[in-house]
Protein backbone atom coordinates (compact mmCIF):
# COMPACT_ATOMS: atom_id res chain seq x y z
CA UNK A 1 0.00 0.00 0.00
CA UNK A 2 1.50 3.43 -0.84
CA UNK A 3 2.16 5.43 2.10
CA UNK A 4 1.03 8.57 1.69
CA UNK A 5 2.36 11.64 3.78
CA UNK A 6 -0.25 13.70 5.50
CA UNK A 7 0.54 17.21 5.55
CA UNK A 8 -1.44 18.21 8.79
CA UNK A 9 1.23 16.24 10.38
CA UNK A 10 3.65 18.20 12.13
CA UNK A 11 7.02 16.52 10.85
CA UNK A 12 5.52 16.45 7.13
CA UNK A 13 4.55 20.32 7.30
CA UNK A 14 8.08 21.48 8.45
CA UNK A 15 9.60 19.08 5.95
CA UNK A 16 7.63 20.81 3.10
CA UNK A 17 9.10 24.19 4.67
CA UNK A 18 12.45 22.95 4.90
CA UNK A 19 12.16 22.37 1.44
CA UNK A 20 10.75 24.70 -0.34
CA UNK A 21 10.30 27.51 2.07
CA UNK A 22 13.72 29.49 0.50
CA UNK A 23 13.28 28.90 -3.18
CA UNK A 24 9.33 30.40 -2.86
CA UNK A 25 10.90 32.98 -0.96
CA UNK A 26 13.53 33.46 -3.70
CA UNK A 27 10.72 33.47 -6.46
CA UNK A 28 8.31 35.88 -5.08
CA UNK A 29 12.01 38.03 -4.10
CA UNK A 30 12.30 37.77 -7.55
CA UNK A 31 8.91 39.95 -8.30
CA UNK A 32 8.58 41.77 -5.64
CA UNK A 33 12.72 42.76 -4.44
CA UNK A 34 11.71 43.37 -0.75
CA UNK A 35 13.13 40.93 1.72
CA UNK A 36 10.07 41.57 4.67
CA UNK A 37 7.17 41.19 2.14
CA UNK A 38 8.95 38.32 0.24
CA UNK A 39 9.11 36.48 3.91
CA UNK A 40 5.24 38.05 4.89
CA UNK A 41 4.18 36.16 1.49
CA UNK A 42 5.83 33.01 2.46
CA UNK A 43 4.51 33.50 5.75
CA UNK A 44 0.89 33.53 4.86
CA UNK A 45 1.42 30.99 2.10
CA UNK A 46 2.65 28.25 4.54
CA UNK A 47 -0.15 29.58 7.18
CA UNK A 48 -2.97 28.91 4.60
CA UNK A 49 -1.12 25.24 4.01
CA UNK A 50 -2.01 24.25 7.26
CA UNK A 51 -5.12 25.67 7.43
CA UNK A 52 -6.17 24.01 4.39
CA UNK A 53 -4.16 20.95 4.73
CA UNK A 54 -6.57 18.25 4.99
CA UNK A 55 -7.60 19.72 1.44
CA UNK A 56 -3.84 19.42 0.02
CA UNK A 57 -2.57 15.76 -0.59
CA UNK A 58 0.80 15.78 0.10
CA UNK A 59 2.18 15.56 -3.78
CA UNK A 60 0.25 18.78 -4.33
CA UNK A 61 1.34 20.82 -1.84
CA UNK A 62 4.71 22.56 -3.69
CA UNK A 63 2.41 23.89 -6.69
CA UNK A 64 -0.07 24.68 -4.30
CA UNK A 65 2.23 27.30 -2.15
CA UNK A 66 3.75 28.84 -5.21
CA UNK A 67 -0.04 29.47 -6.95
CA UNK A 68 -1.12 31.04 -3.76
CA UNK A 69 2.46 32.75 -2.89
CA UNK A 70 2.10 33.92 -6.67
CA UNK A 71 -1.82 35.18 -6.23
CA UNK A 72 -1.33 36.95 -3.43
CA UNK A 73 2.08 38.99 -4.79
CA UNK A 74 -0.09 39.46 -7.65
CA UNK A 75 -3.42 40.97 -5.27
CA UNK A 76 -0.88 43.08 -3.03
CA UNK A 77 2.50 44.43 -4.34
CA UNK A 78 1.96 43.50 -8.39
CA UNK A 79 1.41 48.00 -8.84
CA UNK A 80 4.73 49.02 -7.17
CA UNK A 81 8.09 49.39 -8.36
CA UNK A 82 10.35 46.89 -8.03
CA UNK A 83 13.94 47.27 -7.03
CA UNK A 84 15.99 44.66 -6.03
CA UNK A 85 18.75 44.35 -3.90
CA UNK A 86 22.06 41.84 -4.25
CA UNK A 87 24.55 40.83 -2.22
CA UNK A 88 27.90 42.27 -3.28
CA UNK A 89 28.71 39.79 -5.93
CA UNK A 90 31.68 37.07 -5.07
CA UNK A 91 33.57 37.99 -8.87
CA UNK A 92 36.70 35.51 -7.95
CA UNK A 93 38.40 37.08 -10.93
CA UNK A 94 38.33 40.85 -9.75
CA UNK A 95 41.44 40.45 -8.19
CA UNK A 96 43.62 39.62 -10.89
CA UNK A 97 42.15 42.15 -12.59
CA UNK A 98 43.55 45.86 -13.41
CA UNK A 99 41.87 49.04 -12.30
CA UNK A 100 40.25 50.13 -15.15
CA UNK A 101 39.25 46.47 -15.57
CA UNK A 102 37.33 46.27 -11.93
CA UNK A 103 35.70 49.69 -12.58
CA UNK A 104 34.47 48.89 -15.86
CA UNK A 105 33.33 45.70 -14.10
CA UNK A 106 31.51 47.58 -11.36
CA UNK A 107 30.07 50.04 -13.97
CA UNK A 108 28.80 46.69 -15.69
CA UNK A 109 27.02 45.42 -12.99
CA UNK A 110 25.35 48.09 -11.61
CA UNK A 111 23.78 49.38 -15.00
CA UNK A 112 22.87 45.21 -15.23
CA UNK A 113 21.19 45.51 -12.10
CA UNK A 114 19.58 48.47 -13.11
CA UNK A 115 18.40 46.92 -16.21
CA UNK A 116 17.16 43.75 -14.13
CA UNK A 117 14.79 45.79 -12.04
CA UNK A 118 13.66 47.50 -15.02
CA UNK A 119 12.31 44.05 -17.14
CA UNK A 120 8.90 43.67 -16.86
CA UNK A 121 8.14 41.04 -13.48
CA UNK A 122 7.24 37.88 -15.62
CA UNK A 123 10.15 38.62 -17.35
CA UNK A 124 12.04 38.97 -14.64
CA UNK A 125 11.20 36.18 -12.70
CA UNK A 126 11.81 33.55 -15.25
CA UNK A 127 15.32 34.65 -16.20
CA UNK A 128 16.78 35.16 -12.55
CA UNK A 129 15.00 31.56 -11.55
CA UNK A 130 17.26 30.32 -14.80
CA UNK A 131 20.10 32.44 -14.25
CA UNK A 132 20.33 32.36 -10.21
CA UNK A 133 18.60 29.16 -9.37
CA UNK A 134 19.77 27.38 -12.65
CA UNK A 135 16.42 26.09 -13.03
CA UNK A 136 15.68 24.49 -16.48
CA UNK A 137 13.03 26.06 -18.68
CA UNK A 138 10.70 23.09 -17.64
CA UNK A 139 11.12 23.39 -14.28
CA UNK A 140 10.27 27.33 -14.80
CA UNK A 141 7.27 26.40 -16.44
CA UNK A 142 5.51 23.92 -14.01
CA UNK A 143 6.58 27.13 -11.53
CA UNK A 144 4.85 29.94 -13.56
CA UNK A 145 2.20 27.30 -14.71
CA UNK A 146 2.76 28.40 -18.24
CA UNK A 147 4.56 26.44 -21.40
CA UNK A 148 8.26 25.92 -22.05
CA UNK A 149 7.59 27.88 -25.57
CA UNK A 150 6.00 31.09 -23.33
CA UNK A 151 9.54 30.47 -21.30
CA UNK A 152 11.85 30.71 -23.59
CA UNK A 153 9.76 33.92 -25.06
CA UNK A 154 10.07 34.85 -21.88
CA UNK A 155 13.98 34.93 -21.62
CA UNK A 156 14.47 36.02 -25.23
CA UNK A 157 12.89 38.75 -24.47
CA UNK A 158 14.47 39.47 -21.10
CA UNK A 159 17.95 39.09 -22.76
CA UNK A 160 17.04 41.24 -25.40
CA UNK A 161 16.09 44.10 -22.97
CA UNK A 162 18.86 43.75 -20.76
CA UNK A 163 20.96 44.02 -23.92
CA UNK A 164 19.17 47.08 -25.67
CA UNK A 165 19.62 49.03 -21.95
CA UNK A 166 23.14 47.83 -21.48
CA UNK A 167 24.90 49.42 -24.68
CA UNK A 168 28.54 49.12 -25.20
CA UNK A 169 29.26 45.89 -24.21
CA UNK B 1 19.93 24.91 -35.70
CA UNK B 2 18.36 28.22 -35.14
CA UNK B 3 20.75 30.36 -33.24
CA UNK B 4 17.92 31.65 -30.55
CA UNK B 5 17.19 27.52 -30.27
CA UNK B 6 21.12 27.68 -29.22
CA UNK B 7 20.68 30.35 -26.53
CA UNK B 8 17.67 28.45 -25.12
CA UNK B 9 20.29 25.10 -25.01
CA UNK B 10 23.06 26.94 -23.53
CA UNK B 11 20.91 28.78 -20.89
CA UNK B 12 19.36 25.07 -20.21
CA UNK B 13 22.79 24.07 -19.67
CA UNK B 14 21.95 21.60 -22.81
CA UNK B 15 24.46 22.57 -25.77
CA UNK B 16 27.65 21.81 -26.29
CA UNK B 17 31.11 23.33 -26.30
CA UNK B 18 30.84 23.50 -30.26
CA UNK B 19 27.02 24.85 -30.11
CA UNK B 20 28.80 27.61 -27.96
CA UNK B 21 31.63 28.51 -30.08
CA UNK B 22 29.06 28.87 -32.84
CA UNK B 23 26.98 30.87 -30.83
CA UNK B 24 29.93 33.43 -29.25
CA UNK B 25 30.69 34.20 -33.13
CA UNK B 26 27.38 36.18 -33.36
CA UNK B 27 28.06 39.56 -32.03
CA UNK B 28 24.46 39.91 -30.49
CA UNK B 29 24.34 36.58 -29.06
CA UNK B 30 27.73 36.93 -27.88
CA UNK B 31 26.91 39.68 -25.97
CA UNK B 32 23.63 37.68 -24.66
CA UNK B 33 25.95 35.46 -23.48
CA UNK B 34 28.11 38.34 -21.77
CA UNK B 35 24.64 38.86 -19.48
CA UNK B 36 23.63 35.35 -18.93
CA UNK B 37 27.07 35.09 -17.58
CA UNK B 38 27.31 38.03 -15.64
CA UNK B 39 23.80 37.51 -14.15
CA UNK B 40 24.80 34.17 -12.70
CA UNK B 41 27.02 36.13 -10.02
CA UNK B 42 23.90 37.94 -8.67
CA UNK B 43 23.35 36.77 -4.93
CA UNK B 44 19.80 37.21 -3.27
CA UNK B 45 20.05 38.63 0.42
CA UNK B 46 19.46 35.53 2.48
CA UNK B 47 16.58 34.20 3.55
CA UNK B 48 15.68 33.92 7.13
CA UNK B 49 14.69 30.23 7.46
CA UNK B 50 14.12 29.98 11.43
CA UNK B 51 12.30 33.20 11.99
CA UNK B 52 9.62 32.76 9.60
CA UNK B 53 9.66 28.73 10.51
CA UNK B 54 8.99 30.44 13.81
CA UNK B 55 6.21 33.36 12.41
CA UNK B 56 4.49 30.52 10.86
CA UNK B 57 4.49 27.87 14.20
CA UNK B 58 2.89 31.09 16.40
CA UNK B 59 0.07 31.55 13.98
CA UNK B 60 -0.27 27.60 13.66
CA UNK B 61 -1.20 26.77 16.97
CA UNK B 62 -4.23 29.03 17.52
CA UNK B 63 -5.61 27.46 14.15
CA UNK B 64 -4.58 23.97 15.16
CA UNK B 65 -6.90 23.75 18.42
CA UNK B 66 -9.72 24.70 15.76
CA UNK B 67 -9.12 22.00 13.68
CA UNK B 68 -9.68 19.59 16.50
CA UNK B 69 -13.10 20.82 17.16
CA UNK B 70 -14.40 20.01 13.40
CA UNK B 71 -14.65 16.38 13.42
CA UNK B 72 -17.95 15.95 11.28
CA UNK B 73 -16.50 14.68 8.49
CA UNK B 74 -18.66 13.71 5.53
CA UNK B 75 -18.62 10.49 6.66
CA UNK B 76 -20.73 10.76 9.72
CA UNK B 77 -22.94 13.12 7.78
CA UNK B 78 -23.87 10.71 4.92
CA UNK B 79 -24.34 8.18 7.79
CA UNK B 80 -26.97 10.01 9.62
CA UNK B 81 -28.44 10.95 6.49
CA UNK B 82 -28.66 6.68 5.92
CA UNK B 83 -29.94 6.57 9.75
CA UNK B 84 -32.57 8.79 8.65
CA UNK B 85 -33.96 7.79 5.80
CA UNK B 86 -33.38 3.77 6.90
CA UNK B 87 -35.32 4.94 10.36
CA UNK B 88 -38.32 6.80 8.67
CA UNK B 89 -38.63 3.36 6.72
CA UNK B 90 -38.99 1.17 9.60
CA UNK B 91 -41.40 3.68 11.47
CA UNK B 92 -43.45 3.68 8.23
CA UNK B 93 -43.65 0.09 7.98
CA UNK B 94 -44.31 -0.87 11.57
CA UNK B 95 -47.62 2.05 10.64
CA UNK B 96 -50.95 -0.06 10.95
CA UNK B 97 -53.46 0.20 7.75
CA UNK B 98 -56.40 1.43 8.57
CA UNK B 99 -60.07 1.68 6.96
CA UNK B 100 -62.56 3.44 8.26
CA UNK B 101 -66.60 4.38 7.07
CA UNK B 102 -68.36 7.37 7.75
CA UNK B 103 -72.02 7.90 8.06
CA UNK B 104 -74.27 6.14 5.33
CA UNK B 105 -71.24 4.47 3.80
CA UNK B 106 -70.03 0.70 3.90
CA UNK B 107 -66.92 -0.78 2.52
CA UNK B 108 -66.14 -4.32 1.31
CA UNK B 109 -62.02 -5.22 0.91
CA UNK B 110 -59.16 -8.18 1.91
CA UNK B 111 -57.27 -8.72 4.04
CA UNK B 112 -53.58 -9.75 3.12
CA UNK B 113 -54.76 -13.15 3.35
CA UNK B 114 -58.25 -12.67 1.33
CA UNK B 115 -60.11 -12.92 4.35
CA UNK B 116 -62.82 -10.75 3.63
CA UNK B 117 -64.20 -7.73 5.98
CA UNK B 118 -67.24 -5.79 5.09
CA UNK B 119 -67.39 -2.95 6.74
CA UNK B 120 -70.29 -1.47 7.95
CA UNK B 121 -71.10 2.56 8.46
CA UNK B 122 -69.39 4.47 10.41
CA UNK B 123 -67.09 2.04 11.71
CA UNK B 124 -63.27 1.69 11.62
CA UNK B 125 -60.38 -1.16 10.97
CA UNK B 126 -56.59 -1.41 11.26
CA UNK B 127 -54.23 -4.16 10.90
CA UNK B 128 -50.60 -4.56 10.14
CA UNK B 129 -49.52 -5.64 6.95
CA UNK B 130 -46.14 -6.43 8.31
CA UNK B 131 -46.82 -8.49 11.35
CA UNK B 132 -49.48 -10.73 9.64
CA UNK B 133 -47.48 -13.61 8.60
CA UNK B 134 -46.98 -13.54 11.86
CA UNK B 135 -50.41 -12.96 13.85
CA UNK B 136 -54.01 -12.21 11.49
CA UNK B 137 -54.93 -9.35 14.46
CA UNK B 138 -57.33 -6.71 13.48
CA UNK B 139 -58.65 -3.61 15.65
CA UNK B 140 -61.80 -3.03 15.10
CA UNK B 141 -64.56 0.28 16.38
CA UNK B 142 -67.76 -0.10 15.16
CA UNK B 143 -69.20 -3.15 13.08
CA UNK B 144 -67.44 -5.36 10.47
CA UNK B 145 -68.70 -8.96 8.99
CA UNK B 146 -65.57 -11.21 8.73
CA UNK B 147 -65.32 -14.07 6.39
CA UNK B 148 -62.10 -15.56 7.37
CA UNK B 149 -60.01 -18.14 5.45
CA UNK B 150 -59.01 -20.74 6.58
CA UNK B 151 -55.47 -20.72 8.67
CA UNK B 152 -53.56 -20.36 12.06
CA UNK B 153 -55.38 -18.22 14.99
CA UNK B 154 -57.15 -14.91 13.64
CA UNK B 155 -58.00 -12.14 16.29
CA UNK B 156 -60.47 -9.40 16.47
CA UNK B 157 -59.74 -6.78 18.72
CA UNK B 158 -62.12 -4.62 20.37
CA UNK B 159 -61.85 -1.99 23.55
CA UNK B 160 -64.19 -4.53 25.23
CA UNK B 161 -63.21 -8.12 24.50
CA UNK B 162 -61.32 -10.17 21.97
CA UNK B 163 -62.46 -12.54 19.47
CA UNK B 164 -60.38 -15.42 18.46
CA UNK B 165 -61.66 -17.94 15.35
CA UNK B 166 -59.85 -20.18 12.95
CA UNK B 167 -61.96 -20.00 9.62
CA UNK B 168 -65.58 -18.88 9.76
CA UNK B 169 -67.88 -16.22 8.93
CA UNK B 170 -68.99 -13.92 11.84
CA UNK B 171 -70.09 -10.71 12.56
CA UNK B 172 -68.82 -8.25 15.44
CA UNK B 173 -70.41 -5.46 16.54
CA UNK B 174 -68.70 -2.99 19.06
CA UNK B 175 -70.61 0.50 19.67
CA UNK B 176 -71.20 2.19 22.59
CA UNK B 177 -71.66 -0.44 25.51
CA UNK B 178 -72.86 -3.10 23.33
CA UNK B 179 -70.49 -5.73 21.97
CA UNK B 180 -72.47 -8.21 20.20
CA UNK B 181 -70.81 -11.53 17.96
CA UNK B 182 -72.90 -13.36 15.84
CA UNK B 183 -71.13 -16.41 14.17
CA UNK B 184 -72.32 -17.49 10.95
CA UNK B 185 -69.90 -20.32 9.98
CA UNK B 186 -67.27 -22.20 12.00
CA UNK B 187 -66.67 -21.95 15.69
CA UNK B 188 -65.88 -18.45 17.29
CA UNK B 189 -63.89 -18.12 20.66
CA UNK B 190 -65.02 -14.40 22.60
CA UNK B 191 -62.70 -13.16 25.44
CA UNK B 192 -64.15 -10.66 27.86
CA UNK B 193 -61.79 -9.97 30.81
CA UNK B 194 -61.31 -13.35 31.96
CA UNK B 195 -64.35 -15.24 31.08
CA UNK B 196 -63.91 -17.67 27.42
CA UNK B 197 -67.44 -17.92 25.64
CA UNK B 198 -66.98 -20.37 22.73
CA UNK B 199 -69.88 -19.36 20.06
CA UNK B 200 -70.51 -22.23 17.63
CA UNK B 201 -72.17 -21.48 13.58
CA UNK B 202 -76.19 -20.16 14.14
CA UNK B 203 -75.76 -18.50 17.39
CA UNK B 204 -74.92 -14.66 18.78
CA UNK B 205 -74.34 -13.64 22.00
CA UNK B 206 -74.74 -9.39 23.71
CA UNK B 207 -72.81 -8.27 26.39
CA UNK B 208 -73.90 -5.08 27.36
CA UNK B 209 -71.89 -2.84 29.51
CA UNK B 210 -69.69 -5.74 30.89
CA UNK B 211 -72.44 -8.08 31.05
CA UNK B 212 -72.46 -11.37 29.35
CA UNK B 213 -76.03 -11.92 27.70
CA UNK B 214 -77.50 -15.47 26.83
CA UNK B 215 -76.66 -17.18 23.41
CA UNK B 216 -79.20 -16.70 20.73
CA UNK B 217 -79.92 -18.19 17.91
CA UNK B 218 -79.70 -16.60 14.53
CA UNK B 219 -81.62 -17.69 11.48
CA UNK B 220 -79.72 -15.76 8.60
CA UNK B 221 -76.86 -16.67 6.89
CA UNK B 222 -75.66 -13.10 6.54
CA UNK B 223 -76.15 -10.35 9.33
CA UNK B 224 -79.03 -7.92 7.42
CA UNK B 225 -76.83 -5.12 7.39
CA UNK B 226 -74.56 -6.70 4.94
CA UNK B 227 -77.78 -6.70 2.76
CA UNK B 228 -78.47 -2.69 3.83
CA UNK B 229 -80.95 -4.06 6.26
CA UNK B 230 -81.20 -3.71 10.24
CA UNK B 231 -82.44 -6.41 12.05
CA UNK B 232 -83.42 -6.18 15.57
CA UNK B 233 -84.57 -8.48 18.14
CA UNK B 234 -86.44 -6.99 21.24
CA UNK B 235 -84.48 -4.26 21.08
CA UNK B 236 -84.99 -0.60 22.70
CA UNK B 237 -85.91 2.18 20.51
CA UNK B 238 -82.47 4.22 21.75
CA UNK B 239 -80.38 1.69 20.12
CA UNK B 240 -82.44 1.64 16.85
CA UNK B 241 -82.03 5.00 16.64
CA UNK B 242 -78.41 4.66 17.60
CA UNK B 243 -78.07 2.36 14.84
CA UNK B 244 -80.17 4.28 12.33
CA UNK B 245 -77.35 7.71 13.42
CA UNK B 246 -75.02 5.29 11.37
CA UNK B 247 -77.02 4.80 8.38
CA UNK B 248 -78.30 7.81 8.14
CA UNK B 249 -76.85 11.54 8.16
CA UNK B 250 -79.53 12.97 10.12
CA UNK B 251 -80.20 14.32 13.47
CA UNK B 252 -82.75 12.48 15.51
CA UNK B 253 -84.56 13.59 18.51
CA UNK B 254 -86.99 11.67 20.51
CA UNK B 255 -90.44 13.37 22.16
CA UNK B 256 -91.59 11.84 25.06
CA UNK B 257 -90.52 9.96 28.20
CA UNK B 258 -91.13 6.33 27.57
CA UNK B 259 -90.68 6.02 23.92
CA UNK B 260 -86.53 5.36 24.31
CA UNK B 261 -87.57 2.32 26.59
CA UNK B 262 -90.28 0.78 23.87
CA UNK B 263 -89.30 -2.67 22.53
CA UNK B 264 -88.72 -3.29 18.35
CA UNK B 265 -88.28 -6.75 16.66
CA UNK B 266 -87.95 -6.15 13.15
CA UNK B 267 -86.35 -5.30 9.97
CA UNK B 268 -84.94 -1.26 9.05
CA UNK B 269 -83.62 -0.51 5.69
CA UNK B 270 -80.50 1.61 4.75
CA UNK B 271 -81.71 3.01 1.73
CA UNK B 272 -84.91 4.74 2.48
CA UNK B 273 -85.55 7.15 5.48
CA UNK B 274 -88.42 7.27 5.14
CA UNK B 275 -89.37 3.53 4.88
CA UNK B 276 -87.13 3.18 7.30
CA UNK B 277 -89.07 5.57 10.08
CA UNK B 278 -92.54 3.75 8.75
CA UNK B 279 -90.90 0.63 9.90
CA UNK B 280 -90.00 1.40 13.49
CA UNK B 281 -92.91 3.93 13.53
CA UNK B 282 -95.86 1.95 12.80
CA UNK B 283 -95.78 -1.28 14.76
CA UNK B 284 -94.85 1.09 18.35
CA UNK B 285 -97.77 3.31 17.53
CA UNK B 286 -95.49 6.74 16.87
CA UNK B 287 -95.36 9.13 14.35
CA UNK B 288 -91.91 10.78 12.99
CA UNK B 289 -91.19 14.40 11.03
CA UNK B 290 -88.54 15.24 8.86
CA UNK B 291 -87.96 18.63 8.17
CA UNK B 292 -84.05 19.34 6.43
CA UNK B 293 -82.01 17.04 8.65
CA UNK B 294 -83.32 16.84 11.57
CA UNK B 295 -85.82 14.01 12.28
CA UNK B 296 -88.30 14.31 15.27
CA UNK B 297 -90.34 11.09 16.96
CA UNK B 298 -93.20 11.43 19.07
CA UNK B 299 -96.80 9.38 20.67
CA UNK B 300 -99.73 9.52 18.45
CA UNK B 301 -101.29 9.73 21.58
CA UNK B 302 -99.83 13.34 22.14
CA UNK B 303 -101.03 14.94 19.47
Amino acid sequence: MKDTKNVCEENTFNSIYKQYGEAIWRFIYYKCGDKAQAEDLVQDAFIKLWNNCAKVPFEKAKSYLYTITNNAFLNEVAHKKVVLKYQKSKNDSVNIQSPEYVLQEKQFQEKLENAIADLTEAQRTAFLLNRIEGKKYREIAEILNISVKAVEKRMSQALAALREKIENI
Amino acid sequence: MDKEQLLHKTLNETATDKELELLKQDARYASYLTIANASKNLTTPSFDSNTVLEKINNKKTKNTKVKKLNPITILTRIAAVLVLVFGSYLFYQSLDTSISTGIAQKETFNLPDNSQVVLNANSEVSYNKNKWEDAREVTLDGEAYFKVTKGHKFDVVTNTGKVSVLGTQFNVYNRNDLFTISCFEGLVSVTVKDSVIMLPAGTKIAINNGNIGNKQTITESNPYWVLNESSFKNTTVATVIDELKNQYNYTFTIKGNTISKKRFTGNITHTDIEIALESLCQPLQLTYSIDNNEITIYDKEQE
